[in-house]
């Protein structure tokens, strides 16, 4: 029982350092603070080959220029969560222009990105991972004092059954 | 311990330790969402309509020129008759008003500062049908991006129709 705890926990250690490690080490080859994003909402659903929708993971790489047509993360100041959309236009001041997919028109904040507010440009995309994230924030924490009282019932209950079947043999 | 047992042990512990790694993965690169145009859409109508049923409803005490203060002075056109009538002396006033006031100065009274996004920005039209030019016109130049509107009509003390068009985006 004490080694199997203990191995879970290593494993749960482990699984914790290696996350970091592969963050900061794309990170630095990507040259962007925002290497893996998770998409949560769906406005950049569409038929276009580099689509994607809510639960998918994004890679982004970090670009000193950015051009029509890029799909970028940037943060608009005063908001905590990140906006992915589309260049669609490159302003004469050298701010962008960005409209999500799906979106009929633009939003007020999207006529001048500056080049600072950018985190990089989706350079790869996989399906559905995201899901993780979607499932644990907006499922499981909420739900947490269901999920924690129903895993000690049935710790309970296992060594309940463990022990009288113990005592019946 | 059988092998099929060991073996379905050893698929949810990778599946767990997985998601370990792809949900820390993402939440240090955190969520992103493509706001969506719906949600802002409601959004900025809603305060839309609310800044119209402010104007229609509450009877106004506020300077002709700035400063406000909150708390002891209100927005707002309604004629002490009561709904759906508006007080033209009110309706001059909030001109002065907006005439002298940056648009900004009356976010907080709008409602419209530190929303998602950054603030929110506003444009008011009051017209009397049969004149030519808008009685009163208030906030900024509209975006030609995503906006809320509200249309209100009222009347005068005298009987003449007023159309109150409001915009937020």
């Amino acid at each position: 029982m004490a080694d199997s705890l203990r191995a879970t926990v290593m494993y749960v250690v482990l699984g914790v350092v290696l996350a970091f490690a592969i963050n900061q080490g794309l990170a630095t080859a990507m040259m962007t603070d925002k290497p893996i994003v998770a998409v949560e909402s769906n406005s950049m659903a569409g038929n276009r080959p580099d689509s994607f929708s809510r639960g998918d993971i994004l890679f982004l790489q970090g670009q000193e220029q950015y051009k029509v047509d890029d799909i970028i993360v940037y943060s608009v100041p005063q908001q905590s969560t990140p906006i992915v959309h589309r260049i669609i236009k490159i302003n004469q001041d050298g701010t962008y222009q960005t409209k999500g997919d799906a979106n009929a028109g633009q939003l007020p904040f999207e006529t001048s990105v500056k080049l600072e507010w950018i985190h990089g440009k989706v350079v790869f995309i996989v399906p559905y991972l995201g899901f993780v994230k979607i499932t644990v924030t907006e499922y499981i924490i909420p739900n947490a004092v269901v999920i924690i009282g129903a895993i000690i019932a049935l710790v309970i209950a296992t060594f309940g059954i463990e022990r009288f079947v113990g005592r019946k043999e | 311990m059988r092998t099929g047992q060991l073996v379905f042990e050893f698929l949810v512990a990778a599946v767990l330790f997985f998601a370990i790694v792809i949900y820390i993965l993402t939440a240090l690169g955190s969520a992103v969402v493509t706001a969506s145009e719906q949600s802002q859409f409601d959004v900025r109508n809603a305060n839309a309509i609310a800044i119209g049923e402010l104007l229609m409803k509450q009877r106004g005490s506020f300077p002709k020129a700035p400063p406000l203060a909150m708390g002891t002075d209100y927005l707002g056109l309604a004629a002490a008759s009561g709904y759906p009538t508006l007080d033209p002396n009110l309706i001059s006033d909030l001109d002065d008003l907006c005439g002298t006031a940056n648009p900004a100065d009356l976010y907080d009274f709008l409602n419209l500062h530190d929303k998602p996004f950054g603030n929110y920005h506003y444009n008011i039209t009051l017209s009397i049908e049969g004149e030519t030019l808008p009685r009163l016109k208030c906030g900024e130049q509209p975006l030609e991006t995503v906006q809320g509107t509200a249309h209100r009509l009222g009347r005068l003390p005298t009987g003449e129709l007023v159309i109150l068009d409001i915009a937020v985006w």
